[in-house]
């Protein structure tokens, strides 16, 4: 194998890497917006890493002019539509999720007492929706 | 090498499966979509790494572009018409579906 061969293989485990923060942060954060905030970032930069490690392993032809194609439209389109997700979540009224700590007293959000006790006696917190009588326990772990 | 791509196409695989979990229990809708999103992105860089396995990078990477594009109108399209207040029909009243799934 030569140096370059080295060169991809570093690079495309950085991508993996970055692939796998991403995931990791997908399946555990706590809600919507957390999620949108790891799969965005991270995972664009870990498909960058890789197909550029794809690139150095090809050298130049023209497949890796069209791993270039790939990765400028990545660059542009992921975190993109993640935002277009994220805002339509927002205007939608999705919950921001507080740090249990954090939390207001009960009763300065506005619900309804079992509602509100609901959520604070949930602990761990999880993501809600707004809808006012919702009295979903469990969170969104 | 061609170790080297095999085991990052397996590991490529076992991360989508692992972003399928996320869609399927997601609470919200929007999870979902930003798991079906993981998985499209994920995709492509499968259809990339599978091209340079097999050896024929050239038709494999056209897929793989035709596939990024595929899946960013998908998203942008499934998010925009969650974000219209009323879509297609104005006196049908809200046409999106509920924030979250029942049950």
């Amino acid at each position: 194998m030569s140096a370059l061969d080295w060169v991809a293989i570093v690079l495309m485990l950085g991508g993996a890497f970055f692939m796998v923060v991403s995931t990791v942060g997908l399946l555990r954060l706590p809600d919507f917006f957390s999620r949108s905030h790891a799969v965005g970032k991270s995972e664009t930069l870990g498909s960058l890493l890789l197909l550029a490690g794809l690139g150095v392993h090809n050298g130049f032809a023209l497949e890796t002019a069209k791993l270039l194609l790939i990765v400028i439209f990545i660059t542009a389109t992921n975190p993109s539509g993640i935002h277009v997700l994220s805002r339509a979540a927002l205007r939608k009224g999705l919950r921001i999720w507080v740090h249990p700590d954090d939390r207001p007293e009960e009763g300065a959000e506005g619900r309804t007492g079992s509602s509100v006790s609901g959520g604070a006696a949930e602990g761990t917190g999880g993501s809600r929706a707004s809808a006012p009588a919702d009295p979903r326990a469990g969170g969104a772990r | 090498m061609s170790t080297f791509l095999l085991a990052m196409a397996t590991f490529l695989a076992v991360l989508v499966a692992a972003n399928f979990v996320r869609v399927i229990l997601g609470p919200t809708l929007f999870d979902r979509l930003l798991g079906v999103g993981a998985i499209g992105t994920n995709a492509v860089l499968l259809l990339a790494v599978i091209g340079f396995l097999y050896g024929r990078p050239d038709g494999f990477l056209d897929l793989a572009i035709t596939y990024a594009i595929l899946n960013f109108v998908g998203v942008v399209a499934i998010a925009k018409f969650l974000d219209a207040k009323r879509a297609v029909n104005e006196e049908a009243g809200p046409a999106t579906p509920a924030l979250e799934d029942a049950e």
